[in-house]
């Protein structure tokens, strides 16, 4: 009766076993050889995704009260059209006005960077007078939920973009966090205050770069 | 007398006695193997869970006017390497390996409505010397100033912590109110 070994459970024979040479070591070959290919086929980098919005996309109306933590803040999400790559199981779910958000289908500790080009606001007569990226904890099971969508981390500026930012500022934001691959969810929202009370800021380019740092 | 390959599993040589002591040979080189793999089985289960953690507040701090201070957290929200101790250091990670880490830090400013508005900065500070990284921006009379950065830092011994030192200039007290700080390991 063969034995094990203790960690990878290749089989081995004991003086008492019939001799069979070549089937004793076709065995043992056999189990490594299938150990080995499972190894080999875990080692497959660190699973990263990265997104892309590529359309201007206009910012809800800055007449809002509390502007860097509205009531709804799911009414900011900015949405995301294209896919650069996805090795981490992330699902970018519909740019649907109350959706866009960014789910990562497994549990793990995941560091996520933010960027979002801004440009000049073009808008007469008005001044800017804040513009903020923040990512948010969304519910992937419930988008439009105005319960705990914690704050994850945020990024303002008060000062207008201007041509001493070559016309085009972009904020930046990353976080590290841990996401439970079941509800939790990227919420990418960008908001802005200006005087007087205006329609929104279009904003430009924007990418949520996901690198996923455990399993668990 | 058997021989060993550079990974280290032992075979038979010719001059060894057979075939009797095959099972022996063969229980040798067996566990040898398993041996081998178990530990790169380790290893990248170990590549696929990097050290991390992950600490926030909401509670304000205040900041008085000119100081530099050193923000406070008491939420761990993640921590699989004990970097986070809060109860008795709340204002640091300490890294438990050696390697390089991704950190990044994000504070939020209340405004305190003062016409004097000034500058607002966030350094990483680590137990060895200042300045790792940092972000500064002019504040606002009346807005929120929501800050953020991010380094990458070599860690060479393991007990070495580090720091999200905030600083403002508006003149008088302000708060900070949410703000998180979080590390993970990049390569060893």
């Amino acid at each position: 009766m063969p034995l094990t070994t203790p960690n990878r459970l290749y089989p081995y024979p004991i003086p008492a076993d019939p001799t069979d040479i070549p089937g004793d070591m076709q065995r043992l070959a056999e189990a490594i050889d299938a150990d080995v290919c499972a190894l080999q086929n875990g080692l497959t980098g660190r699973p990263v995704a990265r997104f892309r919005g590529t359309t201007p996309y206009t910012s809800e109306s800055t007449a809002r009260a509390n502007v860097n933590a509205p009531a709804a803040p799911y009414d900011d999400r900015i949405p995301f059209d294209t896919t650069d790559f996805n090795t981490a199981n992330v699902v970018l779910t519909s740019t649907d006005f109350g959706q866009r958000l960014i789910f990562p289908d497994d549990p793990g500790f995941y560091f996520a960077l933010v960027t979002v080009n801004v440009p000049v606001f073009t808008t007469a007569g008005a001044t800017v007078n804040y513009m903020a990226v923040q990512i948010r904890r969304g519910d992937f099971t419930n988008p439009t939920s105005l319960a705990t969508a914690p704050r994850l981390g945020g990024s303002s500026h008060n000062v207008p973009v201007d041509s001493f930012d070559r016309n085009v500022r972009v904020l930046s934001l990353a976080v590290g966090c841990f996401m439970n691959g079941t509800t939790d969810a990227f919420s990418v929202e960008f908001r802005a205050d200006t005087s007087p009370n205006t329609a929104g800021y279009v904003i430009g380019d924007r990418s949520i770069t996901i690198l996923k740092m455990t399993t668990s | 007398m058997p021989a060993n390959t550079p990974r280290g599993y032992t075979y038979p040589l010719y001059t060894d006695p057979a075939p009797a002591d095959f099972p022996a040979a063969m229980a040798d080189f067996a566990t040898d193997v398993d041996t081998d793999v178990a530990a790169l089985v380790a290893r990248q289960t170990a590549a696929l869970n990097r050290p991390s953690a992950r600490v926030s507040e909401t509670a304000n701090q205040a900041i008085a006017a000119n100081t530099n201070t050193f923000a406070t957290f008491s939420v761990e929200e993640y921590d699989n390497a004990a970097m986070a101790n809060l109860g008795v250091n709340n204002d640091r990670l300490t890294f438990t390996q050696t390697g390089v880490y991704l950190v990044t830090a994000e504070i939020n400013f209340s405004s305190n409505g003062n016409a004097t508005v000034n500058g607002r900065s966030l350094l990483f500070v680590a137990n060895l010397f200042g300045n790792l990284g940092h972000d500064t921006r002019r504040g606002a009379q009346n807005m929120d100033t929501e800050m953020t950065s991010t380094v990458l830092y070599q860690v060479n011994t393991v007990g070495d912590f580090i720091r999200v030192q905030v600083r403002q200039e508006s003149g008088a007290a302000l708060n900070i109110s949410a703000r998180s700080f979080s590390a993970t390991k990049v390569a060893d």
